[in-house]
């Protein structure tokens, strides 16, 4: 039988071997790199190290580190108008510290950090394991990633009072990292930042030709300065983060930084935060410690987050046709407005109040639009429901109309501006106005050297055209109004408000004050989920 | 031209008459046998009862026999009740065989292989030309709805071609798929869609994908099988855990020579319009209410009437088809247009199909060969929107009433707020034009190599391409900024698969066995690019015919790939002892490339077993009782429809991660770790039992099905947040603590009421009962289901959670409205809380579909029920009353409740959620066979049918059968209604003829 049949079954079987494709399942890769390609080749180092670096650019915007250190102050918040920014009440627990742990913002802001942090480890275990006598440029590349991992340490440390330690070389991300926190956790960003200070950028370094152009940082890129300035901000704010002051310490990081010499306080107050404020760096008045460089070519400039015209002006307020769809959102309150700049400086003088010089184009001005509104053919604007736009100091935070609340406009969009969403403008993280207040801050606690700090804040204030200071009396509450005059909108004010022990006070509609515990960020619920041995912050 | 088609069609005749054998001689009885619907019955057997005398017919279904007077003709045919006819006096005797309602002997397609369905162990339903023939359905998904008991088919909207949600005995999956695999003519699809995206902004991104289908003409389908419990499904492993819909197209039958026209023309409306306030009520109750009189523009425009229209379709089929003890062939086209009841929404279809058949080596070898290939046009109106200034379905609502459609120069009326949207100009300056071509092809040949053991070889591919051409005019006040907007998005999808399997069946005494064995390799590739551009000078020609005619601040392109591979081991046992006891067991082993370094294969098994108890002997005087099975089954199936790349380190250049460094800030492309890697990654499985009763009383008079069925998921792919500092948040986990039970009860039932001629009445009726549950979830709750409207950006409507169904409505519950404001139910610290307000997935599903028969007349009415679930009614929150203070319109219903518009925040809350429950009169059907008297025309019928004539439901949108794809972190969302094509009332006349 068998052979009748013989060439059927010797068929099939050659048939079937045919078409048997041999396959291991390994799964074939076609749009992305994968591990082997990319730390086999050293061209594509430099694009690791660029993600934390491009990561610098993600925080400044409503809803993550600006959102968090501003709309939960009496600087900045988003009143619920009507209908509009309600936004499941994100904004109104912002304003009235009111979160939970499942907060959009505190949420989101935890993630992204910890991403950051990710990225920052990537690029050392791209950068491979620390030997002795590895090239000078690869600690320097180092120095780089740690600092930026560091950076971000220090904000979740600031918000969260908590922060991951990872080792780079461990692929394992399921098991859970060391959380550090309470002195461990401040210690380790310290030492950390001070052991790469030698191995740091300089952007005084002049290279020699061909050989160690890796040592010179150029504009955008952290150096040494921004080095001295982290510890500085974790000195400063050392006692709110472990009950021990700090304040000897931060003045030794901050003579350092002035001592380089690379800065000066900027002749225009507002040309700090103009489109071209990139061509600014090293000149003589640049205050820039610090900054996220924004493109409009490039995201975060170009996505509806950093929108600094939109998010804030009225609908019906469209910069002469360029920012036709703005949101009517973000305003200031009028406690701000009343403890600092009607009772603390004069407002016809202070060239930080208004500037007008792009009014004619947009019809707005730089700094803070209040009163009514008009278009730039001077016809005077109403609102959707046909009132007056007439901002007014006076607006609740939880029941406002389209027309009240005081606006603010630091960053100007480019006077040929296309689009509202584009943001050319570099964001200053750190400056050096910021510095010199902090000096004077830790000389009156530190040293109560009331004298030395009178002499600084002056120094600012005749620079920016206020009134002199008359006396050194209650020197330390003239800083904090000085700190409010002078970095508004900058993402500084929560650590300020903490720091001088205002946070949880009353303010403007919200007539309570808050709980000790929100001082500190809940731990986000999905973190705490996802994580064995997170523990949640008090009162959460 | 004219000559030669008509030439050809002749021949075609004369082919066809060819076939026909004539008998002449002449005998004393003769006459024509035919089936319910009037078409000659070819090899029906006709006996003298007591002797072994007797003939069959013809193709005619015609018959001569001698036979003394005194005589009995049994009349029998397979699958057709036995007629047994006194012949007395009669010479001519012609007679109507009813299919026999048992249908004991249909073949039904199992996987990798056919079976008798009274061989079935597992439980399957199935659906043949004659469920398959009510028309109007643009594609299988749409035939198959409200038909089969425990399968559940819930329309995305009423667009041509709309895609569906299809699930078999409840969602199985909080992310991963929840579809069922389909197989067309043996090739697995994959179920990715083929529609490519929409666009971000101007509301065309959320337009839903239409349906994956749609390149099979629903004329070409012979049977839909489908595989619902793990017994029957498991053979298809890691892809069966949502059930398997078997599509098997039309072969030529063995001795018939036929050419088939059918066409069709129909006509659909929109069954009612929504109301909102006219003008009149609009501006009386802002001057009122509101004390306002702004942006009064004078007009009285109803705006639903400028977007709908009264839609004419048509279709034509042409097939033709034969075959010969060792040949068979069909070959077929069709043509068809849809148009939507929304203007300028269309689709247009070219099908062709070819299937052929070809023994050979002495009929040891059957070749076999098919083929479709099909070519859609779809149109899309700019519906589905997602920013809060709407789509125009939503515009066509909430648009100013007082606005003129066209200002006094005789252009579109537009605003300068570009928020504000003319439905007239979205609809006359938009252009959406998908292009899909599609081919599945397959040749396959099976050789025997001993009696009883065959081997066959498979080879199938399946390849898309489908070009999106978007265009929205810079004549749009929205797209003036940037002046004008054109989109190219593409896809590529193939599939490409082999496969082969041994087959051998032996018979020893009374016990027969089957085995079967086989292995299948399948690989996939998928590919997208997208680009845009703007800012174009003029819309005279379509951007997209030009794309880069722009400047180039808005250009914008894209591109991805994609690829996985699947290896497969599978077999089957089949024993049947004297047909009494059947027992099944299958096993397959699938490894995907998708899957996790440390999990690589996973093996499903199943076994089912069956007992046909009135098959024993102490049955056999059992004169009530025509047919009982029990049968039993249990079986693991998986489901691997999950995301590729999830278990490796990758890099991928993020445009968010480009670093600008130096003054002029140079640009340095970032590598980002796309995302947590967890090699452990692999499939989800479900394990299923099935206890079924197959019964038939009183001859089949009265036959049906009830199933009962428990399925539990675990292995549930999750979205698990990771510890902190890895790269991503979230990653993808299995856990297996986490599981999802579905249970539930199916009943189908047909009863013949009235049987033979003139009059017969059948009923028929399916019944199903699910019950869904999350069980163990392992964080808190998963939010879905995005919610849409100002002040919600972020928002959402629906949860998972532990202990509750998918998918229930998650938000603040009124508690009381005090002087116009509303008040929330508040939590124990006096904030609102969010409560479970409802479930989406119905509990109780049934159909009922009654046929008569009066001589050439057939009326058929299908009616069906969906009950116990609710709807997020998302397009009533967006046309709230505080739409008056913005001068847009509302819901009458709520413009006159005792909500204050200027203090009302909208929020997901149980304003919103309504009951669905619905019966829909879904199809009703007359037609009319004409008596065939000639030998050109092998049988005629006419019909006329009306679809979705009415629908009773307290549900206040459109229509509640909807679900708007909300997918949040890709997470299923499920019963949202938001701004949905509403579905059409269809009048549909139609022509079958057959040569």
């Amino acid at each position: 039988m068998f052979k009748k049949y013989k060439l059927y079954i010797v068929g099939t079987m050659l048939v079937s071997m045919l078409f048997v494709p041999s396959c291991d399942l390994e799964e074939q890769i076609l749009d992305e790199y994968t591990d082997e390609t990319v730390q086999s080749d050293p061209n594509l180092l430099q694009n690791i190290l660029a993600v934390p670096l491009a990561h610098l650019r993600k925080y400044w915007w409503r809803q993550r580190i600006w959102g968090l250190m501003e709309t939960t102050t009496d600087e900045a918040f988003f009143p619920t108008r009507g209908n509009d920014w309600f936004d499941g009440g994100v904004w109104q627990e912002d304003y009235t510290h009111t979160w939970t742990p499942t907060h959009r913002d505190v949420v989101d802001t935890w993630n992204d950090l910890n991403s950051s942090i990710s990225a920052a480890n990537t690029a050392l275990l791209n950068l491979g394991e620390e030997k002795p006598d590895d090239a000078e440029y690869l600690w320097t590349y180092r120095a780089q990633a740690k600092f930026l991992r560091t950076f971000f340490e220090y904000y979740l440390f600031d918000l969260y009072r908590k922060y991951p330690g990872r080792d780079p070389f461990n692929l394992d991300f399921l098991t859970p990292p060391t959380i550090y926190e309470g002195e461990t956790g401040f210690y380790r960003m310290v030492s950390l930042v001070k052991s790469i200070l030698p191995d740091m950028k300089d952007r005084t370094y002049v290279p020699t030709p061909n050989i160690d152009e890796y040592k010179k940082a150029e504009y955008g890129e952290p150096d040494i300065d921004a080095g001295l300035m982290l510890l500085a901000k974790l000195y400063l704010n050392k006692e709110v983060y472990i009950g021990v002051p700090g304040y000897d310490s931060c003045l030794i990081y901050l003579n350092r930084l002035m001592d380089r010499g690379n800065y000066g306080l900027a002749n225009n107050y507002f040309a700090m935060f103009e489109v071209d404020n990139n061509t600014r760096f090293m000149q003589a008045d640049d205050e820039a410690i610090l900054v996220a460089v924004f493109s409009d070519a490039a995201e975060y400039g170009n996505d509806n987050k950093v929108i600094w015209v939109r998010h804030s002006f009225h609908y019906n307020q469209d910069f002469d046709g360029n920012a036709p769809s703005n949101w009517n959102g973000v305003a200031t309150t009028n406690g701000y407005l009343q403890e600092n700049w009607i009772a603390g400086t004069d407002t016809a003088t202070d060239s930080r109040w208004v500037d007008s010089v792009h009014y004619d184009v947009f019809g707005a001005v730089l700094g803070f639009n209040y009163g009514q509104q008009y278009d730039v053919e001077g016809t005077a604007l109403q609102d959707r429901n046909g009132n007056p736009l007439n901002y007014t100091f006076e607006c609740n935070y939880d029941d406002a109309t389209e027309y009240e609340g005081v606006r603010v406009l630091k960053y100007s969009p480019r006077e040929s501006v296309i689009y509202p969403n584009l943001v050319e403008n570099d964001y200053i993280i750190w400056r050096y106005a910021d510095a010199l207040l902090m000096q004077a801050e830790c000389l009156i606690r530190d040293q109560d050297d009331e004298a030395g700090a009178f002499a600084i804040v002056n120094q600012i204030r005749e620079k920016r055209g206020a009134p002199l200071l008359t006396s050194s009396d209650d020197m330390l509450y003239k800083i904090y109004v000085e700190r409010a005059l002078e970095l508004y909108w900058e993402g500084h004010r929560r650590q300020d408000m903490i720091r001088f022990g205002t946070f949880l006070d009353p303010k403007t509609s919200k007539d309570w004050t808050s709980p000790e515990t929100a001082l500190i960020l809940p731990i986000p619920q999905s973190a705490i989920d996802g994580t064995k041995g997170l523990d949640q912050n008090p009162g959460y | 031209m004219k000559r030669t088609i008509y030439s050809k069609f002749l021949a075609i005749l004369f082919f066809c008459i060819m076939q026909i054998a004539v008998f002449a001689q002449e005998r004393e009885i003769s006459g024509t046998v035919i089936d319910a619907e009037g078409i000659p019955l070819p090899g029906v057997s006709i006996q003298i009862q007591g002797t072994t005398l007797g003939t069959i017919t013809d193709f005619d279904g015609k018959y001569t026999i001698t036979a003394p007077a005194g005589a009995v003709l049994i009349f029998s045919f397979i699958g057709y009740t036995t007629q047994e006819i006194l012949v007395g006096d009669q010479t001519g005797i012609s007679i109507t065989l009813m299919e026999d309602i048992m249908e004991l002997d249909e073949i039904v397609v199992i996987g990798y292989g056919t079976s008798k369905k009274s061989d079935l162990t597992g439980a399957m339903s199935s659906l043949d030309e004659g469920d398959l023939n009510m028309t109007g359905a643009s594609n299988p998904a749409q035939m198959m709805q409200g038909r089969v008991a425990g399968v559940s088919i819930v329309s995305n909207n009423g667009e041509p071609g709309a895609g569906s949600q299809i699930k078999i005995r409840g969602a199985n999956s909080i992310r991963s798929g929840q579809k069922p695999l389909f197989v067309v003519d043996g090739i697995p699809l994959d179920l990715q869609t083929t529609s490519p995206d929409g666009i971000e902004g101007a509301s065309l991104g959320g337009a839903q994908a239409t349906s994956p289908l749609n390149f099979i003409n629903p004329n070409d389908i012979e049977t839909i099988d489908i595989l619902k419990d793990a017994s029957a499904a498991a053979i298809y492993g890691s892809r069966g855990a949502n059930g398997v819909i078997i599509i098997t197209t039309k072969k030529g039958k063995e001795g018939t020579s036929q050419v088939d026209y059918s066409a069709t023309v129909s006509l659909s409306q929109l069954p009612s319009q929504l109301e909102v306030l006219s003008a009149g009520e609009w501006v009386a109750y802002r001057e009122d209410t509101l004390g306002t009189t702004d942006f009064n523009y004078g007009a009285n425009t109803n705006w639903q009437d400028q977007i709908f229209r009264d839609a004419i379709s048509h279709q034509h089929n042409l097939a033709i088809s034969g075959g010969t003890p060792s040949t068979n062939y069909r070959v077929s086209f069709g043509y068809g247009r849809e148009e939507g009841i929304i203007k300028k929404s269309d689709m247009e279809r070219y099908t062709g199909r070819m299937n052929l058949g070809q023994k050979a080596l002495n009929d040891h070898l059957f070749m076999e060969a098919n083929f479709i290939g099909s070519y859609v046009l779809e149109n899309r109106p700019p519906v589905g929107g997602t920013g809060f200034e709407g789509d125009l379905l939503l515009n066509a609502l909430q648009a100013n009433p007082t606005w003129p459609i066209y200002d006094s120069l005789g252009n579109i009326f537009q605003t300068n707020v570009t928020s504000e949207r003319n439905p007239v100009a979205m609809l006359e300056y938009t252009d959406d034009l998908t292009k899909t071509s599609r081919i599945l092809g397959g040749l396959s040949a099976t050789l025997e190599i001993i009696e009883g053991l065959n081997y066959k070889a498979n080879i199938g591919f399946d390849y898309t391409n489908a070009n999106r051409f978007i265009n929205q005019s810079q004549k749009l006040n929205y797209m003036s900024d940037r002046n004008g907007r054109g989109n190219i998005n593409n896809k590529e999808l193939y599939n490409f698969l082999i496969e082969h399997t041994f087959n051998y069946t032996r018979t020893i005494q009374t016990s027969k066995i089957n085995l079967m064995v086989g292995y299948s390799y399948q690989n996939f590739e998928l590919r997208g690019s997208k680009m845009s551009a703007g800012g174009y000078a003029t819309d005279e020609i379509f951007y997209t015919d030009r794309i880069h005619a722009g400047t180039r601040d808005y250009d914008d392109v894209s591109s991805w790939a994609d690829s996985y591979q699947m290896q497969s081991f599978f077999g089957r046992i089949n024993y049947n002892f004297d047909e009494r006891v059947l027992i099944t067991a299958t096993v397959r082993a699938d490894g995907s490339s998708k899957f996790g370094e440390n999990n690589k294969y996973g093996v499903f098994p199943s076994f089912a077993g069956a007992w046909r108890i009135s098959q024993e002997s102490f049955m056999q005087n059992a004169t009530v009782i025509s047919n009982l099975k029990l049968r039993l089954g249990w079986g693991q199936t998986g489901n691997s429809e999950i995301q590729t790349r999830r278990s490796r380190y990758l890099f991928a250049p993020n445009a968010d991660a480009r670093a600008l460094v130096g003054t002029n800030q140079e640009e340095i492309i970032g590598l980002v770790i796309s995302r947590t890697p967890n090699p452990d990654v692999t499939w989800e499985s479900t394990a299923s039992s099935n206890i079924g009763i197959d019964f038939g009383f009183y001859q089949g008079r009265l036959s049906g099905t009830i199933d009962l069925y428990q399925k539990t998921t675990k292995d549930l792919l999750l979205e698990i947040p990771t510890p902190p500092g890895s790269p991503t948040p979230t990653t993808v986990e299995n856990i297996d603590s986490c599981k999802i039970i579905n249970e539930g009860i199916e009943l189908s039932l047909t009863g013949v009421i009235l049987t033979g001629n003139p009059f017969s009445w059948e009923v028929s009726g399916t019944m199903a009962f699910n019950r869904n549950m999350v069980r163990d979830l392992p964080v808190d709750q998963y939010q879905t289901g995005e919610a849409q409207g100002q002040g919600l950006t972020g928002a959402t409507a629906q949860i998972i959670t532990s202990d509750e169904p998918m998918n229930v409505f998650w938000g603040y519950e009124i508690d009381s409205t005090v002087n116009g404001r509303v008040y929330y139910g508040v939590d124990t610290a006096g904030l609102w809380e969010s409560r479970i307000l409802g479930q989406p997935q119905p509990k109780f599903t049934w159909g009922l579909t009654n046929t008569f028969a009066y001589k050439n007349i057939d009326l058929t009415v299908f009616i069906e029920g969906v009950h116990g679930f609710q709807i997020f009614n998302n397009t009533a929150l967006l046309l709230d009353k505080r739409n008056l203070t913005q001068a847009r319109n509302a819901l009458p219903d709520f413009v006159y409740d005792e909500v204050d518009a200027e203090r009302y925040t909208p929020a997901v809350s149980d304003r919103y959620i309504e009951n669905g429950d619905y019966v829909r009169i879904s199809n009703i059907t007359l037609g009319y066979n004409f008596p065939i008297d000639n030998v050109w025309v092998q049988r005629m019928r006419i019909y006329a049918s009306v679809s979705n004539l009415a629908v009773f439901t307290k549900y206040s949108g459109f229509d509640p059968d909807v679900s708007s794809v909300k997918n949040k972190n890709e997470i299923n969302s499920f019963g949202i209604d938001n701004t949905n094509y509403p579905k059409a009332r269809t009048y549909l006349l139609g022509l079958n003829v057959t040569f």
